[in-house]
């Protein structure tokens, strides 16, 4: 799994971070976003998609290296978000 | 046989709850209807609703509705939002203005600023629950702690002094009353207008602070606009979170089996908080837009640049396509998506610091007051029904 952040469009609601500690930080200056690795570990694989899914304005992309996944970025299993990618390797 | 004869007539909005803990009964037909349809509002202009939880969600991030309370078809839902609207904070901005708006205040709500102020506010909810237990019974809840707690939680963001602290609490619980006069607004706007001149003219370490000596010290912003915003953090995270506090407690109440899971495992708080956010859905109405181009929302509904939009977020997150037993009250739930903090770049800054205080405040009164019960009964009790924020009178308890 790889993921990303979009700091610019990132409005600090910490959703992320809330979900995820591990992966998902605050800067301290100026509330956005940070990313702790963009490969995460198996075990904040599952958080990651949840955070990607609440995020509100959709800062977090998801790519998946498997196929199969209906929605990389999606969390419990619905709403694909168009900025999503899914594809194989 | 013309058109308009057969049109089914337009339904007046905002629409009421039956019962309290459920969204206006229209809601559910609605979602199974269509995607949009139309409201009469209280000005009588007519403007949609958006009832499911998919269109919701994808309507609040999408660039063709604006927040800007200046452009025509605006839905207001009162004469008081329409007067807020005439200053330009970032609550009425659009992408790509408000980004940078909005950016000044995060700093002051980050998840290590919002930590910062556990300690407060738990001895805050520690006082007030000493007072309650060693006065008289029954107590109306709502004075004794729902609106104690977001003061000072508000308080301690905005940086009042210790000194001015009781005054500010008197002003902000005189204006929770039924028909607070005239007077304390004005009042309150002095107090803050003091407040906001003490920071710029000595910028300590708090979110004012800041803000006074980055933004207005280099003009970015003016006072005025940074009495405004002050004013609104308060408006907008206090009367929202003692309605939690009062309705959420309630809710506790009507589900004893998980009270006492609660109180036996305190670790299920945040979520059961997240739950009860989702089930009571108490402040849909703050996510009003306009169309600024037409969107197709598929079924034969286009709104139409220039018309206004309510997403309806308490229908969405009681949609059985995003959640199983959408009407079922259950702290075991694990999804995470609801909508009760709105959704898109507007969804509430404050969200981190509302759980906050509602995790502390149900653990410890839970903990404190195992005998809790209502003192009156549940039909007695006063629901905001008009209001555009739900919520209830008073909450008298017994223990
Ligand atoms: C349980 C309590 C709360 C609820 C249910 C709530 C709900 C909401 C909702 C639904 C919105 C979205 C409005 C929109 O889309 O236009 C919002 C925005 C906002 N909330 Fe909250 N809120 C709560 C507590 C707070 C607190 C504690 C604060 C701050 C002290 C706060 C400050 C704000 C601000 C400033 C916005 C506007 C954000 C923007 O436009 O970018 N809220 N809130
Ligand atoms: S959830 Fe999205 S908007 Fe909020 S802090 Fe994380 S990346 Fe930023």
């Amino acid at each position: 799994m790889r993921v990303s952040v979009d700091t610019g469009r990132c409005v600090g609601a910490a959703q992320c971070s809330r979900v995820e500690p591990e992966l998902f930080d605050q800067d301290d200056d100026e509330g956005v976003v940070l990313l702790l690795t963009p490969h995460p570990p198996a075990s904040l694989q599952a958080g990651a998609r949840t955070a990607a899914d609440i995020c509100p304005v959709r800062a977090i992309t998801i790519e998946e290296p498997t196929a199969g996944f209906e929605s990389a970025s999606s969390g419990p299993g619905h709403h694909p978000t168009s900025d999503s990618h899914v594809h194989c390797q | 046989m013309t058109i308009e004869a057969t049109a089914p007539p337009v339904p007046d909005f905002p629409m009421r709850r039956g019962c309290p803990f459920d969204p206006p009964p229209q809601y559910g037909p609605m979602r199974e209807d269509g995607p949009a349809f139309r409201v009469r509002l209280p000005d009588t202009t007519i403007a949609w609703v958006v009832p499911r939880y998919d269109d919701v969600r994808r309507l609040l991030v999408d660039p063709r509705i604006s927040s800007d309370r200046t452009r025509p078809g605006y839905p207001f839902l009162t004469e008081d939002s329409r007067y807020l609207s005439k200053v330009r904070v970032f609550v009425g901005m659009d992408p790509p203005e408000h980004g940078p708006h909005r950016r000044m205040f995060i700093p002051g709500f980050t998840a290590r600023r919002i930590k910062a102020l556990r300690p407060a506010i738990e001895e805050n909810v520690t006082q007030r629950l000493a007072e309650l237990a060693a006065g008289p019974r029954p107590a109306d809840l709502v004075t004794a702690l729902a609106l104690p707690v977001p003061t000072l939680a508000i308080a301690q963001l905005l940086g009042v002094p210790d000194e001015d602290y009781t005054r500010f609490a008197a002003l902000t619980g005189g204006l929770m009353t039924e028909n607070p006069p005239r007077e304390l607004f004005d009042e309150l706007l002095a107090f803050v207008r003091a407040l906001v001149s003490a920071k710029c003219a000595e910028p300590g370490d708090d979110m004012l602070g800041r803000i006074a000596a980055e933004q207005v010290a280099t003009g970015a912003m003016s006072v005025h606009e940074l009495v405004v915003m002050a004013l609104l953090l308060l408006f907008a995270g206090y009367e929202t979170t003692a309605n939690m506090i009062a309705l959420g407690t309630l809710t506790l109440l009507q589900h004893p089996e998980q009270l006492a899971e609660l109180r036996a495992d305190p670790s299920l708080m945040p979520a059961a908080v997240d739950e009860m956010l989702r089930y009571l859905s108490i402040a849909e109405l703050a996510t009003c837009r306009t169309a600024v181009a037409d969107i197709d929302l598929g079924e034969g509904v286009v709104i139409r640049a220039g018309e206004g939009v309510i997403p309806l977020g308490a229908s969405a997150n009681r949609d059985p396509a995003a959640f199983e037993r959408p009407d079922e009250f259950d702290i075991h739930r694990t999804e995470r998506h609801h909508l009760a903090f709105g959704y898109g770049p507007h969804q509430c800054i404050g969200a981190n610091l509302a759980r906050l205080e509602l995790e502390i405040v149900f653990t410890s009164l839970i903990r404190d007051f195992p005998g809790l019960r209502l003192a009156v009964p549940f039909g007695e009790l006063r629901f905001k029904r008009d209001a555009n924020l739900f919520g209830v009178h008073e909450l008298p308890v017994t223990w």
